[in-house]
């Protein structure tokens, strides 16, 4: 493999990680803030669940974010692959 | 920000690109690319290097080892490729040329400001009439530079 390929490979690599940091990021302040609101419910009468609302209208946003951060690939990123295999066996 | 290729352009880019420098590395193509575009497109080996395996699987362009590593050239089909459709870099490069970053001139002047090593140290009356007047000065320059026309490559 080349210095070429080698950078192409490690630039690729550098944001895949990103990717899955920011959706991690994501991850915390969706709980934390969700966290609040239960605590805010608990302590006002734990009455009717509103919290769920958010919680879960927020949570589709989250899985969608999930999803293209670890099961989505681009065309590059699958042509890359490929070579990257080819380039191991 | 505004992505300078359209989808395919930069396949097509390289074979233009690959056509005008005869047969060369990655980076050396990278640098063919990025001389034409000019500083508004950023090169990366990871968007050319997945379109030069992609040009290769394609059997537009062929490679062979040179020293530790590459070297691609146009193959046939490739050359007629180049034939079909030429004028994707320019027309790349004018779009970048377009899309050229621009910035407030109180954005630098707020960036002098609020960076300059001595912002926070107080002066006595003559210094600061000492410094409105080197401002005064700066004030003037940068007028005449507004007065000029910008360049426009």
């Amino acid at each position: 493999m080349d210095d070429f390929a080698r950078a192409a490979f490690r630039e690729r690599e550098a944001k895949k990680v990103i990717r899955r940091r920011a959706f991690w990021l994501h991850f915390a302040i969706w709980a934390a803030t969700n966290v609040l609101l239960v605590v805010v419910w608990a302590v006002t009468g734990a009455g009717f669940p509103w919290f769920l609302f958010p919680l879960l209208g927020w949570g589709i946003g989250l899985v969608a974010h999930g999803v293209s951060a670890y099961l989505f690939a681009d065309v590059d990123d699958v042509v890359l692959e490929r070579e990257e295999r080819r380039l191991r066996d | 920000m505004t992505r300078v290729f359209r989808p395919h352009e930069l396949k097509q880019a390289v074979l233009e690109a690959l056509d005008e420098h005869g047969p060369a590395n990655g980076y050396a193509l990278m640098q063919v690319l990025a001389e034409r575009i000019g500083p508004t497109w950023r090169p990366s080996p990871g968007a050319v290097y997945p379109a030069l395996l992609a040009l290769e699987d394609l059997g537009l362009i062929g490679a062979t080892k040179d020293g530790g590593g590459r070297s691609y050239h146009l193959e046939p089909p490739g050359r007629a490729a180049v034939a079909r459709d030429t004028g994707t870099l320019d027309r790349v490069a004018r779009r970048a040329r377009s899309i050229e970053r621009r910035t407030d001139v109180g954005t630098l002047l707020d960036r002098f400001a609020t960076t300059h090593p001595s912002r926070r140290r107080r002066v006595d009356a003559g210094t600061e009439e000492r410094i409105d007047a080197v401002l005064a000065g700066a004030a003037q320059e940068i007028n005449a530079v507004m007065a000029e026309p910008e360049e426009t490559p």
